[in-house]
C-alpha cells in the first residue's frame, strides 16, 4: 500500500481533534475522536453490534441477490430484441427516476414494516439498475463478434452464450457494483423510516434521539467502513475477473 | 483444376431509407471463377462494394439474384473463414489467445484437449508463433492479426476471405503479414478471396486481380500476375512489377473515368 494514503486520514482526525478539543464546535454536537473510537471498540467488543450489523446485511445481501436474480435475467432479454427495449426503455427510466424514498409509504402499505418492506425497496431500485446495465450491455456488442460467430456457423444460442453473454459481463458487472452502494443507503435509510428492532440505520437514528452522540458516530463510521469495504471488493474483483474490458 | 468458388449473375441492392422505398444497386452482375487453391485480389475504388461482395460471398448477406458456389455448396453450408477488416474487434478479448483460434472447433462440440492439440499442430504447421496463454489485447496488432487468421484457419476452411485486413498495420509489420500470409497460403493451399484497396499489394499477393468499377460493383477488367512464386518483397522493385502496376493503373484510370 502507497504511504500516502495514510496522510488524508490523519489530518482528518487531527482537524477533528482541534474542533472538538478547542470547543471550536459546540462540544455537545462533535465528541472527541477517542471517545468514538472507544465506543466503537465497545461495540464490538461487548457484542452490541453485531444484531444490528447482521440485520442490516441480511437485508442487504437478500436485497442486493434478488435484484441480480430478476435484473440480470429481465436485462437479457430486453437487451436482446430491440423492439422489446425500446418499448418499455420509457417505463424502465422513469420508474429509475423515481427517488426510491418518495416509494417508502407505498411499500409500507404493502408489505406492513417488516424486513419485506424494507428488502422490496432495495429490489425496486437495483433491479432498475441492473435492468438498465444489462441492457445497455447487451445491446453495445460490437456487430463484428457476432458477424464472425455468425460465419462460423454457429447458432443463435452459442452466439448468445459465448458471444453476447461475455461480451456484456463488465457491463453487468458494473450495474451491480453501483447497486450494492445503492441498497446500503436504501437499507440504511429504510431502517429509519421504516420501523425496526435492529439495524445500523436504527442504531444511527435512537443514538441521535436519545443524544448518544459517540454511539451515533461510531455506528456511522460502521456504515461507512462496510459501504467502502464492500464497494472495494467489487472493484478488485472487477479489475480481476473483467481485465480485458473494453479491449 | 477443380473450381472452388463459382459466381453467377450476382445482383445485391440496399434499401435507402427504412421504408424500403427505393433501392440502391451495391453489385450488379458479378460473375467469376476462381480455381482451387488459387489468390485472387479485388481491387477498387473505396465504398464501390467491395465488403458487400464478401459478405454476400460468406453467406451472412443473401444475395438478391444470382447463384454462389463454394466447393459446389451454398456459402450458409461451407466451412468459410472470413478476416475482417477491423479484426481486433472481432477477436473475443475475454478468451485467451489458444481459446480465441480454438473457438471454431468449440463450436462444433469438440473436447478441450483435442482443441487445444489441434491449435498447437496448426500454428506449428504454419509456423507462427504466438503466445496461446496471453490474452488477445496484450499482443502487437501483427500478432493480433495472426490470431484472427489462425482462428479463421483452424477448421480447414475451403475458402479465406479477408477485407482489406492489413489496414490498421504499420508498414513494417504489414510486410511481415503480408509475406506471412503468402506463407500460409503456399502450405495450406487454401483459396484466398482479397479485398485491397492497395494496387502495390493487389499485384504482390494475387494470381490474377480483379478491377471493381465504382459503385455499383462490375467487373472492369481481370488482371493476371504471372510473377514468380514463391513471391518477395524485393519483386516490387522489378521492371515486371513495374509494367503489371503501370498496367493496373491505366485500368483503374479507366474505371474512374466511367
Amino acid at each position: 500500500m502507497r504511504k500516502e494514503l495514510i496522510v488524508g486520514p490523519i489530518v482528518f482526525l487531527l482537524i477533528w481533534a482541534l474542533f472538538s478539543y478547542l470547543k471550536i464546535v459546540n462540544p455537545v454536537l462533535i465528541p472527541t475522536p477517542w471517545a468514538v473510537i472507544v465506543r466503537f471498540t465497545e461495540l464490538f467488543y461487548r457484542g452490541e453490534i453485531w444484531a444490528d450489523l447482521l440485520a442490516t446485511l441480511y437485508r442487504l445481501l437478500f436485497g442486493f441477490a434478488l435484484s441480480i436474480v430478476v435484473g440480470i435475467p429481465l436485462g437479457l432479454i430486453l437487451g436482446s430484441s430491440k423492439r422489446l427495449s425500446d418499448s418499455f426503455e420509457f417505463l424502465i427510466d422513469f420508474f429509475r427516476s423515481i427517488p426510491a424514498s418518495a416509494l417508502f409509504p407505498m411499500f409500507l402499505l404493502f408489505f406492513g414494516i417488516g424486513d419485506k418492506a424494507k428488502v422490496s425497496v432495495v429490489v425496486f431500485s437495483c433491479s432498475l439498475i441492473i435492468i438498465i446495465y444489462t441492457m445497455y450491455g447487451v445491446r453495445n456488442c460490437k456487430e463484428s463478434r457476432i458477424r464472425v460467430a455468425k460465419v462460423m456457423k454457429a447458432n443463435k444460442f452459442s452466439i448468445f452464450t459465448k458471444v453476447i453473454f461475455p461480451e456484456s459481463l463488465p457491463h453487468i458487472f458494473a450495474g451491480v457494483r453501483i447497486s450494492i452502494s445503492i441498497a446500503l443507503i436504501l437499507v440504511v435509510v429504510t431502517e429509519m423510516f421504516i420501523g425496526t428492532k435492529y439495524g445500523l440505520g436504527r442504531l444511527i437514528y435512537d443514538s441521535h434521539l436519545m443524544f448518544r452522540l459517540s454511539t451515533m458516530y461510531a455506528a456511522i463510521l460502521i456504515a461507512g467502513i462496510l459501504g467502502y469495504m464492500l464497494n472495494k471488493i467489487f472493484m478488485v474483483v472487477e479489475s480481476k475477473v473483467f481485465h480485458w474490458a473494453g479491449k | 483444376m477443380e473450381n472452388s468458388v463459382i459466381v453467377r449473375n450476382l445482383y445485391k441492392s440496399f434499401p435507402k431509407d427504412i421504408k424500403k422505398s427505393s433501392y440502391v444497386s451495391i453489385i450488379e452482375d458479378v460473375s467469376i471463377e476462381i480455381k482451387s487453391g488459387e489468390f485472387v485480389t479485388f481491387f477498387g475504388p473505396n465504398g464501390c462494394g467491395k465488403t458487400t461482395f464478401l459478405n454476400v460471398l460468406s453467406g451472412l448477406l443473401p444475395p438478391d439474384e444470382g447463384e454462389i458456389l463454394i466447393q459446389g455448396k451454398n456459402p450458409g453450408t461451407t466451412k468459410i473463414g472470413y478476416i475482417f477488416q477491423n479484426f481486433p474487434e472481432t477477436l473475443f478479448p475475454w478468451r485467451k489467445n489458444i481459446d480465441n483460434i480454438a473457438f471454431p472447433l468449440e463450436l462444433k462440440g469438440m473436447s478441450k484437449v483435442e482443441r487445444y492439440k489441434n491449435v498447437i499442430e496448426l500454428e506449428r504447421s504454419l509456423g507462427i508463433e504466438i503466445d496461446n496463454g496471453l490474452y488477445p489485447y496484450k499482443l502487437s496488432s501483427g500478432q493480433q492479426q495472426l490470431v484472427a487468421i489462425a482462428r479463421a484457419l483452424i477448421d480447414q476452411p475451403y475458402v479465406l476471405l479477408m477485407d482489406e485486413p492489413f489496414n490498421a498495420l504499420d508498414f513494417q509489420t504489414r510486410v511481415f503479414v503480408e509475406d506471412k500470409i503468402l506463407d500460409i497460403w503456399e502450405k495450406t493451399k487454401t483459396t484466398i478471396l482479397f479485398v485491397s484497396h492497395d494496387i502495390d499489394e493487389s499485384i504482390y499477393l494475387a494470381d490474377r486481380v480483379v478491377f471493381f468499377t465504382k459503385m455499383p460493383a462490375k467487373i472492369a477488367c481481370i488482371m493476371e500476375v504471372n510473377l514468380p512464386r514463391p513471391r518477395h518483397q524485393q519483386m516490387m522493385t522489378s521492371k515486371e512489377f513495374f509494367s503489371l502496376r503501370s498496367k493496373a493503373i491505366e485500368i483503374f484510370r479507366k474505371v474512374m473515368e466511367r
